[in-house]
């Protein structure tokens, strides 16, 4: 797991490399918010940041603001760390778009322990999605076999997407769940193969 | 600006006789004897710098300025939990928020009383680099 580091102030940007190095974690770090915005809305983006508020360039309000806009399945999880400690502070920036506030200093312990909650949230986010993915293919066959499917009168062929005539089984086996055993029913049995039996001089099961 | 003694000077020993908490920096240093030494090293860099510009930023009245480099530098300074440099950079910044600059550049020279009590300390920090080389 890649982990965004923002803040202006060298020392805790290397103290925080430093922990979450110690604790398995890769780090990117930056000195201001428009690099974290940046770095934030790259396709290899992190999936967990930690912002400082108070930075050059966008703050650290500003940047979560900007990363609910984005329109994806899988946002990151950000963690405000800052020295504005107010009540009104902590709602602003949860309320901002924050998943998360801590103030500093930072206890090593709490920090490691809100790393462990933001990872359990984002696994639970990319099993979700993968999920609705899974309902969503689903729902594209379910689709498929409920539209209009041109199929031949005489031979009962379908013609699939790429104009091609397919067995009827054979399409819905390819679009479906579906898979066939095969038999013959009653009046099939009477109209082909009772004849065909007949004519071969062998007795069918219904014949004695 | 200068007409008065410059505070760096003057300054006398905090009332509790502790400038920092070496506990505290070692624990978020994660134990790390050279890497705390590392963090000293940098803040002692640093807030020279920060001082440097909080004297331009009152000079150019500019009240923005004054208060975004408060606010770094008790931020940095507390993760060393040098108390009375967080409470002096927060009366700097809070005097300029209410964009009293007269107060706000009082408050600075406070700062930097602060800052010269906690740079014996810091050194001696930053030593044990060397010490533990």
């Amino acid at each position: 797991m890649k982990v965004l580091i923002a803040d202006d102030d060298r020392v805790i940007r290397r103290i925080l490399e430093a922990a979450l190095s110690e604790w398995g974690y890769a780090t990117v770090a930056v000195a201001d918010g428009r690099a974290a915005w940046e770095a934030l809305r790259a396709p290899d983006a992190p999936r967990f940041a930690i912002l400082d508020w108070l930075m050059p360039g966008l703050d650290g309000l500003e940047v979560c603001r900007r990363v609910r806009e984005l329109p994806t399945r899988l946002p990151p999880y950000l963690l405000l760390l800052t020295v504005r400690d107010s009540r009104p502070d902590i709602v602003a920036g949860l309320q901002g778009g924050a998943d998360d506030y801590m103030t500093k200093p930072f206890d090593h312990n709490e920090l490691q322990a809100r790393l462990q909650t933001g990872l359990r949230i984002l696994r639970l986010q990319e099993e979700l999605a993968a999920e609705l993915r899974r309902s969503q293919q689903a729902l594209e066959l379910v689709k498929q076999l409920q539209g209009l499917l041109p199929i031949c009168g005489y031979c009962k062929r379908i013609r699939d997407d790429h104009d091609a005539w397919q067995q009827l089984e054979d399409y819905i086996s390819a679009h479906s769940e579906a898979r066939f055993s095969h038999g013959v029913c009653p009046r099939c049995w009477e109209e082909h193969v009772g004849p065909e039996l007949r004519r071969l001089g062998a007795a069918g099961p219904d014949n004695g | 600006m200068h007409d008065r003694p410059d505070p760096l000077l003057t300054a006398a020993p905090a009332p509790d006789g502790r400038v920092l908490d070496v506990g505290a920096a070692l624990a978020r240093a994660g134990g790390d004897v050279r890497l705390l030494a590392e963090l000293a090293n940098m803040f002692l860099e640093d807030s020279a710098g920060w001082l440097a510009d909080l004297a331009g930023a009152l000079q150019r009245g500019d009240v923005a300025g004054v208060r975004f480099t408060a606010h770094l530098l008790r931020g940095s300074a507390a993760n060393f939990g040098a108390q009375e440099v967080c409470r002096a950079g927060r009366a700097v910044e809070e005097r300029a928020r209410a964009g009293d600059l007269r107060g706000a550049a009082a408050a600075c020279g406070e700062l930097k009383a602060c800052l010269l009590r906690l740079r014996p300390a810091l050194l001696a920090l930053a030593g044990t680099e060397e010490g533990n080389a």
